[in-house]
């Protein structure tokens, strides 16, 4: 609704006895500007790169508000070219092929020989994989986006929960694409049918995002259907036609069922989005705060963190065992963690605070923030619970207080497992953040033995230049693990850390100590508050899963 | 002390052309020698003029709906203790209003010689003068609701309900007799309404009052002051305030009141007046005892809609308050004096929400406040006062969420204020502010916090074309710690003929960050010594119509908000606050009375709020703020004799929105209360009272998770007996 300019200029004759109006009127999104009647995003819309109205040319794309030729091409004589299809520069800049010819494979030839090959003008272009001709002839990815199966997609989403938005980037530029709204605070994200779930834990809606689509279409943005969910969902959970949803305020898991003949998948970017209903919802009691969700077999396993303080606490410390029926779930068992040594420290007597959830080498492994009942301070080192998912019975794993204190996420590979551990924040007199210890990834064996870890460290802590700029202290949280690589979310400046994990070390590719230059990546842009929290990030599946 | 009263001066110039009545000087208008003169423990107060010429303030009159001491508008039922109702004035007796700002007043020359005796007339004894605090004289063209705690001493059971007969009021409820409730006034956040007890306000700056924590047993009368008044309070207020006026030493007298009901509930009060050491004093002792232990309809699985709620008992949420008031009041030739001591206590279970309660969270608060305040009237038509408080406030929070080590939070205060009022001829008077503070906050981190606060304000009254126009203007300007605030206010009001009037208001109000904002951590909370003052622009007009039956009112009002303060997410598990944009606020507020017949009343008032987020991206952009409630509705009709009165009671607000994207909301609801008083005759003393709450058993709540409760009774029985009966 548009104020009343009377109004406003009655409000503010008061400016004559020395006050003045607030400003007033749409703004943009946290990490756009506005550029004319609408909000770009400097950092990578190729339509505004770095300034509204700054167009990149033919064959670019914008990065970082600089503009580039885009991945795959090279510059000839000022102008992008890709090699391997480029008539004009065909293997090498000014090497041009005869009028009747086509540039293949950055061979001059007669015609497309290539089997999935298509031609476009003079280049035999793939129209599955190549990000300048996706689906078909001159249409072109936007950057961070790479294309998939004749669509145009992202790698990864990450969820932005302090700003409301979520944000796609790419695993072989590393380059992030636009920012997108969705809800207020998105806390989990899942993925189906080529459509972004994201569980929103502020508005207590399950939004929807075209997450690949068709050329023509915006990817990420927000589709009209959603449903509501209960209080901080902190977890989605995708089987099937089913879709898990764990309401950690509200104390339930919530089961919602695609209704038949609701998929939209052509329109992506347009569509009304996937049509779900809820068809059941389990109470697992009050102050129980479950976290997470994992399915093994035909159960769900649920840790429950319990409420805040030492009372409230005692309704959680457990790991329920759903059995579900065709979607409907019911307490099949439990695993107490009360009697878990959780290896307190001296003087401590924590709680065992079970968080993230996943199976891996057939067991269920628990991560346990181990954290004091009233503070939430770390009083004993970082764990993890391993639970046979058939007898339930549980033994502790000791992570190291040197190396993890309160363990946020965790991952496998099938053989590795992957922890992040969000470590122990200080503050100054303050209140503002200015480090945080015994944080960062590990990396364990299929036995369970610690392999490698990795600690964030800004570049002095490090011993490297620092090039004079500052670093905030980095909070690991949730994170994607994917050909050995992990990319790795901050809780604090909305960064991804970026990590090769290679079988004896997990080491630092882009991070906090910029080696060789290299910054985390700058995923989640900061609000006016300077905190900004990459609260999940989604691997998006190479192709259509269903 | 308050504003000049030129408003009295104005009333009586009405008076005049209306009556044809000779030439008057103001010592001789009745309200003025009720006022002003000192009363004579059971004496009958005729009005006898006074030949001594007098400087003060004329006090007394005020806005539209308490130039007669309680309002019409709001008032039902008997009144217990005498109200100043002149039955000889006219219309134009308690006129109007206006003006402002700052001027108090004091009179220009009165001459002795041309008093005019009036015939006598008899009129109960007189409530006390209207404090300089009070918003009758500080800000008389405000927009007022006056509503007398007397007329509903056995129907409500706490403050949040009788403020709620005020429109433009909100009241978040936690749920429960003794249980949290905050208050906003025109949409504002409740930290931004302040509440005053005769003038000294409850809270520290910037923090919102607990509703539940105001001792009703000793409130005479409360006043609702809407709009933004930092202008003429000091920071805070950009919603408005509330001022409470506690019972005035009178006589000899004694009254009480015994309160049994659902839930085990038991309130109870006494009071004592006597004459004292040459003056009148008053003591009141009041408690309370609920356990609060109500069933309500609770649905663990929101999400699915067809279930049907579980039926739960509230645990730990019983409350026990208890409290004692003295207040004694002296004049010394032209100076008087007033002073009073508050004490208070609770111990109160915290249930928390509904979905994660609490079984073992309590909370105990004490309270201490003091205050005395000399006024003295100099020949020269100035007046000045002078008055020193103190506050004491502690509380104690313990159980699981609060650790294994209770927290204890005293915050205390101590505050002197000067203000000095000059009339110069019957047109014009200026009024300075002067006053001092210090607020202290102790708390478990160590950080124990403390401000100085100074203010200095200067107001000028004008009335204009014969007194039927009154201007008023002020500046004030406020620091508080490491804040400096301007806060202008302009005021104007008009009387019209036929009984109408017409009045308006504009000005800028600001609260700035509390302590608990600023510098102390409080669980998850963590606070943000970088915050910046909220601020509002505020306006409001209002037309007023009213005869010797009916009056009706309606209120437009008009507010911009900036840099209004909210806690967002910090990492890895706290929420810290911070300044966010601007908002819009926008109403109307209407209120009638009735009484066609002496058998029958009837009082209604009605809020329109439309709220705006008017500086966000497209996502909150022109969306409603969170829980304000667009439309409410407050109505009672009382019918029967004098000896048995019934009554119903309807309290309605529409739905609600809990976010800023308007996905969840909180549904309209409407509660009806009924009510039956009997008195053995219509002169006893003794009146029997039943009530039902929430006839219908609405299920409902203001909080998420905190359930209001449900269907309830309550008997009672009041009395009010003159030792030493007033001669009439």
């Amino acid at each position: 609704m548009k104020v009343s300019a009377l109004k406003i200029v009655a409000a503010c004759a008061f400016l004559l006895l020395g006050s003045a109006c607030p400003a007033t009127g749409i703004v943009c999104m946290t990490g756009t500007v506005r550029c004319g009647e609408g909000c770009a995003d400097p950092q990578q819309d190729s339509r505004n790169c770095g300034s509204c109205g700054n167009a990149c040319a033919t064959g670019q794309q914008c990065n970082a508000g600089q503009c580039a030729c885009s991945p795959g091409s090279v510059s000839c004589s000022g102008s992008c070219a890709v090699l391997d299809s480029d008539p004009k520069n065909c293997g090498a800049c000014g090497h041009a092929c005869a009028a009747s010819e086509v540039c293949e494979g950055s061979t001059c030839k007669q015609d497309c020989s290539v089997g999935t090959n298509i031609k476009c003008g003079g280049s035999c272009v793939s129209q599955l994989t190549d990000i300048n001709n996706c689906g078909g002839c001159g249409q072109k990815c936007e950057t961070g986006q790479n294309c998939t199966c004749g669509m145009c997609g992202y790698d990864f989403v990450a969820a932005c929960f302090s700003t409301g938005q979520i944000v796609g980037f790419s695993e072989t530029t590393l380059q992030r694409g636009t920012l997108h709204a969705l809800g207020s605070g998105p806390a989990s994200l899942a993925w189906t049918d080529n459509t972004v779930l994201s569980a929103d834990g502020i508005d207590r809606q399950l939004n929807q995002a075209a997450g690949r689509a068709a050329v023509g279409t915006t990817l990420l943005s927000k589709l009209d259907a959603h449903n509501q969910v209960g209080a901080v969902a902190n977890q989605v959970l995708v089987d099937g036609d089913f879709v898990y949803v764990v309401n950690a305020e509200t104390g339930s898991v919530q089961t919602l069922k695609r209704q038949s003949g609701s998929f939209q998948f052509a329109d992506g970017g347009t569509g009304t989005g996937i049509s779900y209903s809820t068809i059941g919802e389990l109470a697992l009691g009050t102050n129980t705060y479950p976290q997470g969700a994992v399915k093994v077999g035909s159960a769900l396993f649920v840790p429950l963190y319990g409420g805040y303080g030492h009372g409230p606490a005692a309704a959680g410390q457990r790991v329920v065992k759903l059995a579900i029926a065709d979607g409907l779930l019911s307490i099949a068992g439990e695993t107490d963690l009360h009697t878990l040594d959780l290896h307190a420290f001296d003087g401590g007597s924590p709680v065992a605070r079970p968080w993230a959830i996943i199976s891996h080498q057939n067991a269920v492994y628990v991560a346990l923030n181990n954290l004091n009942a009233d503070s939430y301070a770390p009083e004993g080192p970082g764990m993890l619970a391993k639970i046979n998912p058939d007898t339930l019975a549980v033994s502790g794993i000791d992570l190291g207080a040197q190396r993890c204190l309160n363990p946020q996420w965790l991952q496998s590979d099938g053989t590795r497992l992957f922890i992040s551990c969000g470590g122990k924040p200080t503050y100054d007199a303050n209140f503002a953040l200015i480090s945080n210890d015994n944080a960062g990834v590990l990396m364990l064996s299929a036995a369970d033995q610690f392999i490698a870890n990795w600690e964030p460290k800004c570049a002095t802590d490090a011993g490297l230049p620092d090039g004079g700029s500052s670093c905030a202290p980095f909070l690991p949280g949730r994170f994607a693990l994917k050909n050995n690589v992990v990319y790795v979310g901050d809780q604090n400046q909305g960064r991804v850390a970026v990590l090769h994990a290679d079988t004896s070390s997990l080491d630092e590719f882009m991070g906090p100590a910029a080696i060789a230059g290299r910054s985390a990546l700058n995923i989640c842009p900061l609000p006016q508050s300077g905190v900004s929290n990459v609260a999940d990030i989604l691997t998006v599946p190479a192709c259509l899963t269903r | 002390m308050g504003f000049v009263n030129l408003s009295k001066i104005r009333e009586f110039r009405h008076r005049r052309a209306v009556t044809g009545s000779p030439p008057c000087q103001l010592p001789c208008h009745p309200r003025w020698r009720l006022s002003h003169a000192k009363p004579e423990r059971g004496d009958p107060l005729s009005f006898t003029p006074t030949p001594r010429p007098r400087v003060h303030s004329l006090i007394g009159a005020s806005s539209f709906f308490n130039r007669e001491t309680h309002g019409p508008l709001v008032k039902m039922g008997p009144r217990l203790e005498g109200s100043t109702r002149g039955e000889g004035d006219g219309p134009s007796l308690f006129a109007s209003t206006l003006v402002l700002l700052f001027s108090l007043s004091a009179f220009a020359t009165p001459d002795a010689g041309t008093v005019t005796r009036l015939d006598s007339v008899t009129v109960p004894l007189p409530a006390a003068d209207p404090p300089p605090t009070a918003p009758t004289r500080r800000d008389p063209t405000a927009t007022l609701t006056t509503i007398d705690a007397n007329a509903h001493r056995t129907d409500v059971t706490d403050a949040s309900e009788l403020v709620a007969f005020s429109p433009g009021t909100s009241v978040l409820d936690s749920g429960g007799l003794g249980q949290r409730k905050t208050m906003s006034l025109r949409g504002s956040a409740p930290n931004a309404v302040g509440v005053l007890i005769d003038g000294i306000p409850l809270s520290g700056p910037g923090a919102a009052v607990d509703f539940s924590r105001i001792p009703l047993a000793v409130v005479d009368s409360v006043e609702v002051l809407r709009g933004g008044a930092s202008g003429r309070y000091g920071l805070g207020n950009m919603g408005g305030l509330v001022n409470l006026v506690t019972r005035v030493p009178q006589g000899t007298h004694v009254f009480g009141t015994a309160q049994y009901g659902s839930f085990f509930t038991l309130l109870g009060n006494v009071g004592a007046s006597t004459p004292l050491l040459g003056g009148d004093a008053l003591a009141i002792v009041h408690g309370l005892s609920t356990t609060g232990n109500y069933f309500y309809a609770f649905d663990p699985t929101p999400t699915t809609h067809d279930d049907v709620p579980l039926v739960q008992e509230r645990a730990n949420n019983a409350a026990q308050q208890g409290g004692a008031f003295v207040k004694f009041r002296k004049s010394f030739g032209d100076t008087k004096l007033d002073a009073f001591a508050e004490g208070f206590f609770d111990s109160r279970g915290l249930a928390g929400p509904v979905q994660n309660p609490s079984i073992d969270a309590s909370q105990r608060t004490a309270r201490g406040i003091g205050s005395i305040r000399a006024v003295h009237s100099f020949a020269h038509a100035g007046e000045l006062s002078l008055s020193a408080s103190a506050r004491l406030d502690d509380t104690v929070l313990s159980g699981s969420p609060f650790g294994t080590v209770p927290y204890l939070q005293t915050e205390s205060s101590a505050s002197l204020e000067a203000v000095y009022t000059q009339l110069f001829a019957e047109t014009h008077g200026l009024t300075a502010l002067a006053s001092l503070s210090a607020d202290f906050l102790k708390e478990p981190t160590g950080k124990n916090p403390k401000w100085v606060r100074a203010a200095a304000m200067l107001g000028d009254e004008w009335l204009l074309r014969h007194g039927d126009l009154a201007l008023n203007g002020s500046v004030r300007v406020d620091v508080a710690g490491p804040y400096v605030v301007f806060s202008p206010k302009l005021g104007v009001s008009e009387e019209l003929p036929l009984g109408f009037e017409v009045k308006a208001n504009i000005g800028q109000s600001a609260r700035a960050p509390s302590f608990q904002e600023l510098y102390v951590m409080q669980g998850t909370l963590i606070p943000n010594p970088t915050l910046k003052p909220e601020r509002a622009l505020t306006a409001d007009a209002s037309a007023l119509w009213k005869n010797a039956k009916y009056s009706a009112s309606a209120t437009g009002f008009f507010s911009l908000y900036e840099d209004l303060i909210s806690y967002e997410y910090y990492p890895p598990t706290l929420a810290r606050p911070y300044n966010f944009a601007a908002a819009r606020v926008a109403g109307l507020e209407v209120e009638a009375a009735a009484k066609p017949l002496e058998w029958l009343e009837a009082t209604a008032a009605y809020t329109f709020l439309s709220t705006t987020n008017l500086r966000d991206d497209a996502r909150y952009y022109g969306k409603s703020l969170p829980f304000r409630p667009a439309h409410r509705v407050n109505a009672r009709v009382v019918a029967g004799p004098a000896f048995l009165k019934a009554r119903v009671d309807l309290i309605f607000q529409s739905q609600q929105f809990q976010n800023r994207t308007e996905s969840l909301v909180l549904p309209a609801r409407a509660f009806v209360n009924v009510g039956l008083s009997f008195k053995p005759n219509p002169t006893s003393p003794f009146t029997f009272t039943a009530e039902v709450k929430n006839l219908l058993d609405v299920q409902s709540q203001d909080i998420d998770g905190y359930p209001l409760p449900p269907r309830a009774a309550y008997v009672s029985l009041s009395f009010d007996l003159d030792v030493k009966p007033v001669k009439k």
